[in-house]
């Protein structure tokens, strides 16, 4: 199990990365990928000591992550991501453990294509598991 | 404790929506995917039943729910 990133969820990308540059620079950009599954999209800005933080764009208003945008005198930070090698394991081993389970299995294009689902934490916050294919 | 009851005390509600089973997530504003999540464990922890971690995102209806835990606790 490896921490990968932590996911915060924005009414802009381009409006977001240039509060970074101007208040947190020092890092890269990814490309852009969208995010059929959840509609929305999605950017990476990594540090040089790999540090990853994902930037999440609601596309639409029917996407699952819109309603986090909409709760005001909130934090946006959405969750944090880990990725791990056997993700079906990991699932039950959490499940046992009392977290739920928010999606199903998808594919996301962002991580090569790699299977990742989301949890929720007996400490109510969300957990992305990301499968390691590596 | 039973279903209802469950719903209105994580849903925080005084009283039980009229088409309580007809509701499906979103249906109303306390409704939301957290809300849910924690709707579930609180019916596993009151009824003493499990669900998977590969079905528990389909749970998002009342009757779908009850459907499921009817068929747990067989």
């Amino acid at each position: 199990m490896k921490f990968d990133h932590i996911g915060i969820v924005v009414e802009s990308i381009d409006r977001s990365r240039a509060m970074f540059e101007r208040d947190f620079p020092g890092f890269s950009s990814s490309k852009i990928y969208i995010d059929k599954e959840i509609d929305v999209k999605i950017q990476f800005i990594e540090y040089h000591n790999s540090n990853k933080i994902e930037l999440i764009e609601p596309l639409s208003a029917s996407s699952p992550i819109r309603s986090v945008l909409e709760k005001k005198n909130s934090s946006n930070i959405h969750h944090l991501a880990y990725s791990c090698r056997d993700i079906e394991e990991a699932c039950n081993t959490y499940r046992d453990k009392g977290y739920g389970f928010l999606t199903k299995f998808y594919c996301a294009e962002a991580f090569k294509g790699a299977r990742v689902i989301f949890l929720l934490s007996p400490l109510n916050f969300i957990v992305e598991l990301i499968e390691d294919n590596d | 404790m039973e279903i209802k009851k469950i719903f209105c005390e994580v849903m925080e509600l005084d009283t039980l929506p009229e088409d309580f089973d007809y509701l499906k997530i979103g249906d109303i504003p306390e409704w939301d995917s957290m809300a849910n999540m924690n709707f579930l464990m609180s019916i596993e922890r009151n009824l003493n039943i499990r669900f998977s971690f590969d079905e528990m995102a389909e749970l998002t209806s009342i009757n779908i729910i009850k459907l499921r835990i009817a068929e747990l606790q067989q």
